[in-house]
């Protein structure tokens, strides 16, 4: 191997190297920010459920949503 | 910790550019060696590599001592970003290394002290970094790697100190504080660059690196809230 050869693959395994480690660093920034939006959007829409049941169910039981209870 | 999040682009298009100019000055405008002729080229990414690599296991070494005294967790995603930057740069250290031995040296590994110290070193991170798997409770596993983190660092002061001590092939600092370096004007000035351009590359993957471990730590936090309500 001629010495062009040996600095070429020295070139190419530092470079290859950080590349590979940018685009796998990336990947993974691009992941986790998908994930932790996911995963509060589900925390909200479950809390608004946790708020919103039981005043449906308050409110379905109540003689204010115009159901009359039956012996009435 | 903040400013390295938030300076990402600025940090990585300025480390593109000294890296393509490094590049350039390394591999065309500097001279071939008179001993090693252009095999010496491997030298403007060895030695910035290896700096990088040493760089991060002394913030590790910092941010662990801080976590330690401080007990807060931000210290303990900065060494864990670190770690990671280290083991990758002395991977590359050592791969490099290698491929500029064997035309030199004749071969592609040797047991040289300082070699064999490299090696070490890269071996306690990976080390460390598997500990940081296998734990759990994020305070104990923080606890566990900040003590790895600061005993793997005195690998480091070994390192440079093993070309003085023992016999072995790798040669001596060619730059030493406040002393003339034995290099060529021009070689230095591309070795210099290169070493600012893989500075600025650390600075830009450290602070990517703890944006994700800011995102994880917020899942974390998440799930911990979710399954504290269920």
């Amino acid at each position: 191997m001629s010495d062009w050869s040996y600095v070429t693959l020295a070139y190419l395994v530092a470079w290859g190297g950080v590349t590979a480690y940018a685009v796998a660093l990336a990947r993974r920034v691009i992941a986790a920010r998908r994930l932790e939006q996911r995963l509060r959007a589900a925390l909200d829409m479950e809390a608004r459920t946790a708020v919103e049941e039981p005043e449906r169910r308050a409110g379905g039981n109540s003689t204010a949503s115009g159901w009359t209870a039956e012996g009435e | 910790m903040e400013w390295i999040e938030r300076r990402g682009q600025v940090l990585g298009t300025a480390a593109l550019g000294l890296l393509m100019v490094g590049g350039y000055l390394g591999l065309v405008w500097a001279p071939p060696d008179v001993n090693q002729h252009d095999v010496m080229r491997i030298m403007y990414l060895h030695v910035p590599i290896a700096w990088d690599g040493e760089l991060a296991f002394g913030v590790v070494f910092v941010a662990s001592i801080m976590y330690l005294w401080k007990r807060d967790l931000k210290w303990d995603r900065l060494a864990a970003a670190a770690a990671e930057l280290g083991v990758l740069f002395t991977a590359l250290t050592v791969a490099l290394g290698s491929i500029w031995a064997r035309p030199v040296w004749g071969v592609w590994w040797t047991w040289d002290p300082k070699l064999t110290a490299t090696a070490v070193l890269f071996i306690i991170y990976v080390g460390y970094l598997m500990l940081r798997l296998v734990a759990e409770d994020p305070v104990r596993r923080a606890r566990q790697a900040a003590v790895v983190g600061i005993v793997g660092f005195l690998d480091v002061p070994l390192i440079h100190l093993s070309s003085q001590l023992w016999r072995g092939l790798h040669q001596g600092a060619t730059f030493r504080v406040l002393q003339d370096p034995t290099l060529d004007d021009r070689m230095q000035v591309a070795l210099i660059v290169n070493l600012v351009a893989f500075t600025v590359l650390f600075a830009f993957f450290l602070g990517q690196r703890l944006s994700l471990g800011r995102l994880e730590q917020r899942r974390d936090e998440i799930l911990w809230e979710e399954a504290q309500r269920v």
